[in-house]
């Protein structure tokens, strides 16, 4: 295992050296640099635009500044940003932490409802029970993640309404933006974890809806196979009860293509919150990312896509050795 | 040896499978019995409702589509058809167990063989999870598995398909069921296989004390391992006797037409003879033919067989035979021979 596990990692440098390349380049693409605005006003002389090129590596060809930037990498240095004139992983962590905070509490919504559902729905086959769910399912899938946020918040809004109206009760049932309170500076550290988590229920549920829905009816459909084979057969001979041939025998098999990609969620959940922090003010990764990419701050850019970009091999090496943990048919040598 | 003392008395047991284009009467008022320590085979093509009985008796028949209709199935004068599920999972495993065709896909392969053998010795037994792993390993040696204790911590797919059966033989006899239940166990095994697990299944027997009930298609496992033999045709038994008269003096020309099909290896030498296969097929269980349901398929059939379904009679001696000419065609069988 362990030699295994070193090979991957050697293969992984390979794999981020042509994916980092490829990701400059494309930022090459885009026409004129993070000065374009300043070249076009009339305050600003040529000097001093001379001066900024120069300072931030805008005057050399590009493979120059890739190697430079790659230099860079090589002594975990993400480079400067133009716009705030300080490093990048100044600009970029603490968004990364906040969404994390989002990506987190979804995953664990995620399948804190799915598992159950999905086996609930497997066993009641057909059942009315096991309609509603898919009926349910396929408005989550459908539905446009920003736009279900927007429903949600004109949903809690109308909710504040009706109290308001007949309980004389004129809070709102969850806070429907921002990360924080206005009063979070003054709250004890357990009383500021709370404020975030209390905050972040309703994005969070908002960015693992589709999730939910597409692992209701995947682990619904896996489910139905595992409990039709025959090792089911032989477990009922045996004597045991439904519920441990539902969850001991039949969800642990029928579990295993979804540990399979727990890794590749992690790098695509952060994308995913996406949309969602900007309809709520979450100050997360996506307002902070769409914010250079119109300034063309590239090196905050491509700072964002080397973290996607380690989190995404390292969630697949995850991936990879969960595999053999859960599945004693796999392994590696 | 009292061997008269029934140990599961199954009287008209109906299973019906309720499906879109009608029921499908799988077992129609099937009835056989099981003495205590006695082998009795339930023999049949695919389709004739063998497998059906077996988990009827399990209770295993999948609900709906399918249910129990009608008939009773007396366990120790107790009837299994009208247990609650609560009651008959503490009988599955534990008094009643069963072992399948598939060894391959009969056991889970995410768990180690020592941990599916040990699951029903703590659920019917109530040992700690490690003295039954102790305990699976003393069954792994019964079945003859070398090195048990190493064996108790592989997964099935690190054995082969006549070691895995062993597992599932040990594990049906993990808490000393009275009856064993065996649906085709060596169908999926090769021949030489084949014979160590009847040695093995006769063996046990003989050390435990059970009965056994052996579904099979396979006559020469019949031969090998039974006492007593039920032939059943489209969901009905046809004819049921003692092993050596069903085999030297068969009745029913379905039971003929089944001993005809199996290469003989005295006879094909003697008498260079072609094997004689029974013509055509099992009926579709929704259109069974009118009357005997075999007399589409049957040279002895005359227009009375169409009329009405033949009573199962006793032909003497408790050999039972559902054929309105079987005194008849004994009479020819002997001035041919």
């Amino acid at each position: 295992m362990i030699p295994y596990i070193i090979r991957r990692i050697i293969h992984l440098i390979p794999t981020f050296i042509g994916a980092t390349l490829l990701a400059f380049i494309i930022s090459q693409l885009v026409p004129g640099d993070f000065l374009n605005a300043m070249r076009l006003s009339p305050d600003v002389r040529p000097e001093t635009i001379a001066r900024l090129e120069q300072s931030f590596g805008l005057d050399r060809p590009w493979y120059t500044q890739y190697f430079l930037w790659m230099g860079s990498l090589l002594k975990f240095d993400l480079g400067q940003s133009f716009g705030g004139n300080q490093p990048v992983s100044a600009v970029i962590t603490k968004p990364i932490l906040n969404s994390l905070i989002l990506v987190v509490i979804s995953l664990i919504m995620l399948y804190a409802i799915a598992i159950p559902l999905g086996v609930f729905s497997a066993v009641r086959q057909y059942s009315f029970a096991d309609q509603v769910i898919s009926a349910i399912s396929y408005f989550g899938l459908a539905i446009p993640n920003f736009f279900f946020a927007q429903v949600l918040i004109l949903c809690i809004f109308l909710f504040r309404g009706f109290t308001r109206e007949y309980f004389d009760h004129n809070q709102l049932l969850l806070p429907v933006a921002q990360m924080t309170s206005s009063n979070y500076n003054e709250l004890s550290s357990l009383a500021k974890f709370k404020d975030i988590l209390w905050h972040a229920l309703m994005p969070a549920f908002v960015v693992a809806t589709s999730g939910i829905a597409g692992l209701t009816r995947i682990l619904r459909g896996q489910m139905i196979e595992q409990l039709s084979s025959d090792y089911i057969r032989t477990a009922r001979s045996k004597g045991l009860d439904e519920r441990k041939i539902n969850y001991k025998h039949a969800l642990r098999i029928a579990i295993i293509p979804f540990v399979a990609t727990i890794g590749a969620l992690l790098p695509g959940l952060i994308g995913g919150a996406g949309l969602v922090e900007i309809v709520v003010s979450w100050p997360g990764i996506t307002p902070t990312l769409l914010q250079a990419l119109t300034a063309q701050d590239i090196y905050v850019v491509l700072g964002f896509l080397v973290i996607s970009t380690l989190l995404l091999m390292l969630g697949n090496l995850i991936s990879d050795l969960l595999l053999a943990v859960v599945d004693p048919r796999i392994r590696y040598n | 040896m009292a061997k008269s003392e029934k140990l599961l008395d199954v009287r008209g047991l109906k299973t019906y499978f309720d499906t879109d284009e009608g029921t499908v009467k799988a077992v129609d008022g099937v009835s056989f019995h099981i003495d205590k320590g006695e082998t009795l085979a339930v023999v049949g093509e695919s389709g004739s409702g063998k497998s059906v009985t077996s988990l009827s008796i399990m209770r295993l028949i999948p609900t709906p589509p399918g249910r129990i209709a009608g008939g009773e199935m007396l366990f120790n004068g107790q009837d299994l058809v009208k247990k609650t599920e609560r009651e008959m999972r503490q009988i599955r495993g534990n008094d009643i167990s069963m072992i399948f065709q598939e060894p391959m896909t009969s056991l889970n392969p995410v768990y180690t063989v020592g941990d599916q053998i040990a699951e029903a010795i703590v659920l019917h037994q109530g040992k700690s999870q490690k003295q039954a792993m102790k305990m699976a390993a003393e069954m792994l040696e019964l079945v003859g598995i070398p090195e048990p204790a190493k064996r108790v911590r592989n997964y099935p797919h690190q054995m082969s398909g006549g070691m895995r059966q062993r597992v599932m033989i040990a594990m049906a006899l993990s808490c000393g069921p009275q009856l064993l239940i065996a649906d085709e166990p060596t169908t999926a095994l090769d021949v030489t296989i084949q014979a160590q697990i009847l040695e093995l299944m006769k063996k046990l027997q003989n050390e435990i004390g059970m009965s056994i009930l052996f579904i099979t298609h396979d006559l020469g496992v019949v031969a090998e391992i039974a006492d007593r033999v039920v032939v059943m045709y489209a969901g009905r038994a046809v004819e049921e006797g003692n092993v050596v008269p069903i085999f030297t003096k068969p009745k029913m020309p379905y039971t003929m037409g089944l001993l005809n099909s199996v290469p003989r290896v005295d006879k094909a030498a003697v008498h260079q003879e072609r094997l004689e296969a029974i013509p055509g097929n099992v009926p579709n269980p929704l259109y069974l033919p009118e009357g005997c349901a075999f007399h589409p398929r049957c040279k002895f059939a005359v227009d009375q067989c169409k009329v009405a379904i033949p009573d199962l009679v006793d032909s003497g001696n408790g050999h039972m035979v559902r054929c309105i000419r079987w005194d008849e065609i004994q009479t020819k069988q002997a001035v041919v021979a």
